[in-house]
């Protein structure tokens, strides 16, 4: 059962014949607009987008891209690098079997046995390239475009640029138990304006701050609440020509919306057995990675614009330097619930307006001096699925060991781009003035993937 | 500034399903190209086919001889769209082939929405600019590679320092070695030069040669350059001396005498000649012929390292050969002169120096030698020159923009000093008369309502303007009782006690905390070094205790400023004045963000983030943009933003940890102590000897704990920068000279030797004449007062910042401003004794329609506190906050610290005291800060944001935090009389008493409330709805 939502037309706060005075400035403009219709630029595929972040680097050719001639010429010496710099290191086969899924035969390897099986659904990019190879750098170049200096996050971006569907929700809702590397960084709004923040959500007894009423009696805090209004009316109607503490007094209805809506939209009880089961949420699990996923429906089904999930955190995550084995627990804790997470979308007809991607900061190495890989940054694969994209293919081919790119070239502006295209804006269009000049999520950089386009 | 969000028109299209939005961009780049690539050619301005023209919207309205091309809004009936289906075989278009589909929709889009043509000219694209540096070219790179005959060069040998080198292997591979000489030995014995591993050039690797030292070569190892063959020599040399005249002899060539000049040897030689002032001089020739030799060119002896060129392209030798020093032109050469005896020296090949008893030696160190067997183009031998240039970082004169009279660089003249924050600041006389209007500023502004036929609204409510100028200047409520003395002072209105009262202000330690702050946002002030790791800086708050105390003491603008970007320098000029204070103040160049795990990594970006602040804070300009590529808007080139570089490249920033401080054990480096050096020892030597901890401490924090360290700058190693092309250090360019941005400096900053040139950096841009520093800084000032600058874009004054409101007016207080002192508290009592800033701020809608920004300030800016505000006057309502400065910040040991990428250090720690004192890190925000629009601690803010979003109201109903406040404001309360409660509790609210209303509404609250649950949780509820309401968070 839907929650009962309260929406708030932007127009109900009387604003609009001050707006076309110009009296609508600055901030303000920008912050009692979340649900103001921002138009995309065309008609989009996708009205949601979920990103799954796997923190550290998963390996490319241990996962979406197998390289037989790895296993053909195991131990042969290439010219690589190490953490110190070029080196020679010896080609390092994957320990992990590849076996074709679906119908479409796409090659999985046996760490992802459910989600291979939706393989005729996935989008497969094995042709992904990133600049820096080191995790805070490449994890902020996968958020914001950027792997230096921070800048909005593409999260941020699709709110600037979409609006969300309900005001009682954030427009942008991340999932994350650990912080990745840059930190809040990789959801901040940066120069964008506030209300297009990253909302993190921490799995556990208090996932959004604030939420948990400072009292507990609802007639309290009924009263609370009128005598707050009361006061914040009579100083607005004291002050007329003065959008503010109007607006002001709103974002407090705004907020008990919030208050009612969100721990409904976060509370499974009205989940069917099944459904708990299918993700593999236990039986007050409030935190697994499974309720993370259902999670995530959830709050697109209630309007929220984008929702991330960021698995594991800036430890303890996919980066297997000492041994490829290290990846076997990490796809185990995420594979059955992406696979549901598509599951329950598709049959809730969801998926054909949601996109979902699923990425990580870089590849690693098909090469080493050990058992585990290093960061690599010229191939690695991202996964796409969902509104307007193919399923059971792949995008780009990597040479036969899987060390750069040899057709088809995406790089992370290049999938910005795509994501953007799909969710209806042009990367070349949804700029900011800042500091004197328009930025924009692919700098200036980026070409749509048309390949991939249904 | 934020920008308004376009509005999309949506129209229906008549071919069916409605289209996607369409404006201005869509027919430049979907239309526009069509017409003129299928359209133009027959159907505009060279032929008009059919009579008609597609090149303008009234061309098509008007049609050709078939009659009006387009309907708008009518696509299916527009004869354009018609022909372009190609239903009338007899009207297809265009003629040859059909357009693509996607260009028949766009048309069809764009009529049916109307057609719109944008009126406006496309803004005319930049003329191309003269390409601003050269390609380096290095001597075995093509096109050189063919032609390299020689190629001497000392770097990269296995020589020691001090050996004498007897043979000097030609790197070209062509085998034309040098050996020692002296005298015409044919076996190549003699003086050998000497090898110098830091040779006067640079400290670069050389070889030195004296007044008896030669290198040669022999008739087999002569180059092939023969006849009245073409070549350009290329030498890398300092040198000090020569052998008295005739000319000493730094290198040449020649032929024997052969077959093609039987009996006569042939050679070209440079010289130098001590006796025509030290000039290089181009002496012998092809040709046996003497003749005098005109001497041109610029001093050599005992001046720095030079890289000399000469070329000399066919014909007569004198009218052929051209020289170069550093890539400055010296002159063509006439005449030449013959070397007797040459007749009798068949064996000469390429020598230097003392290489034959008739050849005199040279005193210096040549550490290049390059000869190629034709005459380079000037690009080829620039390049060569940029790379030599860039390698042995010797400045050469090059197509790139050099100086500051090349200000239309790109020719373009719409962007030119002519922008009006270039122009030199006037004082503008005050308009108007003095009567009612002692305050200019009020002349001026009342001038300006004039102008827009504004009435401006009254003066505010005593009340009112109390609790405004608190806030204002302390960030602090007035207590009820200092409103109650105040208000009582101020009834009836009385201009002295007011200005009394703003001068209390001004002394009370309150205004520094306040007005610091801003400058901190500016400074882009954080407690960590921003690395994956964010590492802490404990001493970082020695820099912002520096700054708040300095505007505690208006301390002057201008030594604020110098003492920021070189008080280190100033410091160790004169140590025994505020030493310690002047070494902090220079934590605003130390605290450039920082990157990425080891020590200096990604240097060119935290020296970026340098220039970015110093440009905006003190300029307000945006010069990082001109890293990469020539600034797209203002002036600034990259040019000028490399002689910027040069300067901070030369100063030693600290280190202050990030992951391989733990994973390699990297200790912390070149923090500067706040003692001067001799006194550092005494202090080392206090420190308990044999303690483990201690030494660990020691060791990772880089001197004893007895040595108080600061977070700052000293010199380093002053040189000028490489060009970085594309901004990409890997991409070395030529080397800049340090200096000011061209496009504003007047002269060249003279840097002493040994110096980086900050203190020149800070005294130009304090200079009186400099048309920005004065203006950036008032308008802050003005800014925090009004809610918004006379320029309201404060960090940037450029082509692309906004206007000024109220130029004159500006420039009055900025030229004010420097005639005071630089007196930040002068200009308070300035603004805030006028009329203007104590206007209500009440709205009134004629004024609203004809002025609704507030541009003219005919009414004041309603505003919200800031988020160190909110936090403190809530803390002063609960009667918990604590006004001391805290000491350190409670960080983990640093023998504890083992922060990574992996683990970064995120701790927020809680606190009483003043807001501005919170422990803030660089990849966090602190969560209220970020939660009240608090500054982005990575990049300068010059204005923040003031958002409404429902976070901010979830938090304030919610939270512990407000939550622990109201109880403890509710049990301030409980402890009066219950009759008192009420007013005392809007007194400390709001700071002002109830209406007769508003205590009615509070007292029947508290019996409900009392009723259901408890007094306590009563008065808690009231005090968290007094302290969270618009009346406590905006400021009339």
């Amino acid at each position: 059962m839907r929650p009962r939502i309260r929406t708030l037309d932007w127009r109900q706060m009387g604003l609009t014949a001050l707006a076309a005075a110009g009296a609508l400035r600055g901030a303000l403009a920008n912050d009692l607009r979340p649900v103001a219709p921002p138009s995309p630029h065309y008609a989009p595929k996708a009205r949601h987008l979920i990103k799954v972040f796997l923190t550290g680097g998963f390996s490319h050719v241990d996962t979406f891209d197998p390289k037989h001639a790895l296993q053909r010429d195991k131990g042969k010496i290439v010219e690589g690098f190490n953490l110190r710099g070029v080196a020679q290191v010896p080609l390092l086969p994957s320990p992990f079997r590849f076996t074709p899924r679906g119908q479409s035969g796409l090659m999985v390897s046996e760490l992802f046995p459910n989600l291979g099986s939706l393989a005729d659904d996935l989008c497969v990019i094995r042709s992904l390239r990133t600049d820096i190879v080191e995790h805070f750098q490449a994890a902020l170049a996968m958020h914001t475009g950027s792997a230096t200096i921070p800048l909005p996050s593409m999260g941020a971006w699709l709110s600037y640029g979409l609006g969300t569907l309900n005001p009682n929700l954030p427009p942008f809702v991340v999932l994350c138990e650990h912080l990745p590397y840059g930190g809040s960084q990789v959801w901040d709004s940066n120069f964008l304006p506030p209300v297009h923040q990253g909302v993190r959500v921490i799995p556990g007894t208090d996932p959004i701050p604030n939420l948990q009423p400072a009292v507990k009696e609802s007639s309290l805090r009924a009263m609370e609440a009128r005598l707050l209004d009361d006061l914040n009316t009579r100083y607005a109607d004291a002050r007329p020509g003065d959008l503010a503490p109007p607006a002001r007094t709103d974002s407090f209805r705004t907020a008990r919306g919030m208050m009612e809506i969100a721990p409904q939209v976060l509370d499974f009880t009205s989940e069917t057995a099944q459904t708990l089961d299918l993700y593999g949420v236990q039986p007050g699990d409030r935190a697994s990675f499974a309720w993370q996923c259902l999670a995530a429906r959830r709050l697109v089904e209630n309007g929220v614009r984008t929702v991330e999930i960021i698995d594991s955190g800036a430890t303890n995550n996919w980066d297997a330097h000492s041994n490829m084995q290290e990846h076997r627990p990490k796809a185990k804790r995420v594979d059955q619930a992406l696979a549901a997470l598509l599951v329950d979308l598709k049959r809730r007809g969801m998926l054909s307006s949601t996109l979902v991607a699923i990425c990580t900061e870089f590849g690693r190495t098909p090469f080493d001096g050990g058992l585990g890989r290093n960061h690599w940054h010229r191939a690695f694969t991202c996964l796409l699925a969902g509104a307007g994209v193919k399923g059971g293919i792949t995008h780009g081919v990597t040479d036969e060991y899987g060390i750069d790119v040899a057709e088809n070239p995406c790089h992370v502006h290049d999938y910005h781009a795509t994501i953007l295209h799909l969710m209806g804006l042009d990367h070349e269009r949804l700029t900011y003035r800042h500091a004197g000049r328009d930025y924009r999520l692919t700098d200036v950089a980026g070409n749509v993937v048309r390949g991939i386009l249904a | 500034m934020t920008s308004l969000f376009l509005p999309w028109l949506i129209l229906p299209a008549a071919f069916g399903a409605p289209t996607a939005p369409i404006d201005d961009s869509f027919f430049e780049s979907r239309v526009r190209p069509t017409l003129i690539q299928h359209c133009f050619e027959c159907h505009g301005q060279k032929n008009t086919r059919g009579g008609l023209r597609v090149d303008s919207r009234e061309a098509l309205l008007k049609g050709g001889d078939s009659g009006p091309a387009l309907i708008p809004d009518k696509a299916s009936e527009s004869l354009l769209i018609q022909a372009i289906h190609r239903a009338d075989s007899k009207r297809a278009m265009p003629p040859k082939a059909p357009l693509p589909a996607q260009a028949i929709d766009d048309l069809v889009t764009w009529v049916n929405a109307g057609a719109p043509w944008p009126a406006y000219q496309p803004v005319p694209a930049r003329k191309t600019p003269p390409a601003s540096f050269t390609n380096p070219l290095a001597p075995n790179s093509q096109p050189l590679a063919p032609a390299l005959q020689i190629w001497l060069k000392a770097d990269g040998t296995p020589w020691k320092n001090g050996q004498p080198i007897h043979v000097w292997e030609d790197s070209s591979g062509r085998g034309h070695d040098l050996v020692a000489t002296a005298g015409a030995r044919a076996d190549g014995t003699g003086v050998p030069g000497t090898f110098v591993a830091k040779s006067d050039i640079a400290g670069f690797p050389a070889v030195r040669f004296g007044p008896t030292t030669g290198l040669g070569g022999n008739a087999a190892t002569a180059p092939a350059i023969l006849g009245d063959a073409e070549f350009t020599l290329v030498l890398v040399t300092r040198v000090r001396g020569t052998q008295g005249p005739p000319d000493g002899l730094l290198a040449g060539f020649g032929e024997p005498s052969g077959p093609a000049n039987p009996g006569r040897a042939r050679c070209a030689i440079i010289g130098i000649n001590p006796q025509g002032g030290g000039k290089p001089v181009l002496v012998g020739g092809f040709g046996n012929d003497a003749a005098p030799t005109r001497r041109a060119g610029a001093p050599l002896l005992d001046g720095p390292p030079v890289i000399l060129a000469l070329t000399r392209t066919k014909g007569p030798l004198a009218s052929s050969a051209q020289f170069w020093i550093n890539g400055i032109p010296q002159g063509e050469w006439q005449g030449h002169t013959a070397i007797p005896d040459m007749a009798r020296r068949p064996e000469l090949g390429f020598f230097m120096g003392h290489a034959r008893p008739w050849l005199r030696g040279f005193d210096g160190d040549v550490a290049e030698v390059i000869l190629l067997n034709r005459a380079l183009a000037a690009g080829e031998r620039q390049g060569l020159e940029a790379h030599l240039s860039a390698k042995f970082r010797i400045p050469v004169a090059g197509p790139f923009p050099q100086k500051s009279d090349d200000k239309t660089e790109t020719g373009d003249p719409a962007f030119q000093p002519k922008h009006w924050a270039f122009q030199p600041i006037r004082k503008p006389p005050i308009p108007g008369d003095s009567a009612g209007q002692e305050n200019p500023i009020d002349r001026f502004i009342a001038s300006g309502w004039k102008s827009k036929g504004l009435k401006p609204v009254g003066q505010a409510d005593t009340s009112a303007l109390i609790r405004r100028l608190y806030f204002d200047l302390t960030g602090l409520p007035p207590t009820p009782d200092e409103m109650e003395r105040t208000l009582a002072a101020l009834t009836p209105w009385n201009d002295r006690e007011w200005s009394n009262l703003i001068d209390r202000l001004l002394d009370s330690p309150r205004y520094g905390e306040r007005w610091g702050r801003h400058w901190l946002d500016v400074a882009r002030y954080a407690d960590t070094a921003g690395d994956n790791a964010d590492y802490p800086i404990p001493e970082a708050r020695l820099y912002r205790d520096y700054v708040i105390d300095a505007f505690q003491r208006d301390m002057p603008y201008d030594q604020f400023l110098r003492e920021q970007l070189a008080g280190d320098i100033l410091a160790a000029k004169n140590p025994a004045a505020r030493y310690a204070d002047q070494v902090a103040a220079t934590g605003f160049l130390a605290l450039s963000r920082r990157y990425a795990t080891g020590p200096y990594e990604f240097w060119h970006l935290t020296l970026e983030d340098t220039i970015d602040t110093v440009g905006q804070a003190f300029l307000g300009l945006t010069l990082k943009c001109a890293r990469c590529h020539d600034h797209k808007f203002d002036p600034a080139t990259q040019n000028d933003y490399y002689a910027l570089y040069g300067i901070f490249e030369s100063t030693q920033y600290p280190w202050a940890g990030a992951e391989e401080f733990q994973s390699m054990k990297k200790p912390r480096e070149h923090f500067v102590p706040l003692v001067p050096p001799t006194e550092v020892a005494a202090l080392a030597a206090k420190q308990t000897k044999g303690d483990k901890n201690l030494d660990e401490a020691t060791r990772r924090r880089g001197f004893p704990t007895t040595v108080p360290v600061a977070y700052a700058v000293q010199e380093g190693t002053p040189r000028p920068a490489v060009f970085q092309r594309s901004g990409e250090p890997e991409k070395p360019g030529p080397v800049v000279e340090r200096g000011a941005p061209g496009f504003l400096a007047k002269s060249p900053l003279q840097i002493p030797a040994g110096e980086s040139g900050r203190l020149q950096l800070a005294e130009w841009l304090t200079a009186r004449d400099n048309p920005l520093t004065a203006r950036v800084m008032v308008n802050r000032i003005w800014q925090h007062h009004f809610g918004k600058g006379l320029i309201t874009t404060p960090n940037n004054f450029g082509t692309r910042g906004s206007a000024p409101s109220h130029p004159d007016l500006l420039d009055w207080l900025a030229t004010t401003f420097q005639e005071k002192g630089w007196s930040i508290k002068a200009m308070h009592r300035l603004i805030l004794t006028s009329k203007t800033w104590r206007l209500a701020s009440v709205s009134n809608p004629s004024n609203t329609a004809i002025d609704p920004d507030n541009t003219y300030l005919w009414h004041h800016q309603r505003q919200r506190l800031d988020a160190e505000a909110i936090r403190d006057a809530m803390l002063a309502a609960s009667d918990r906050l604590n006004l001391n400065r805290p000491g350190e910040h409670p960080f983990p040991p640093i023998t504890a610290w083992g922060y990574s990428q992996h683990v970064q250090f995120k701790e927020f720690y809680p606190s009483l005291q003043r807001s501005v004192y919170l422990m803030t890190t660089r990849l966090q925000r602190h969560p209220f800060l970020a939660l009240f629009d608090g500054p982005d601690t990575n990049a300068t803010t010059g204005i923040r944001a003031s958002s409404i979003v429902p976070a901010q109201a979830l938090y304030l109903m919610n939270s512990p935090e407000v939550k622990t406040e109201a109880a403890a404001f509710a049990a301030r309360l409980l402890r009066l009389p219950p009759e008192n409660r009420a007013r005392q509790a809007f007194l400390l609210a709001w700071q002002r008493p109830p209406s007769e209303d508003e205590e009615a509404r509070a007292r029947s609250f508290i019996a409900q409330y009392t009723q259901q649950a408890d007094e306590t949780a009563a008065w808690t509820a009231f005090c968290r709805t007094l302290l969270v309401s618009n009346a406590f968070f905006y400021l009339d």
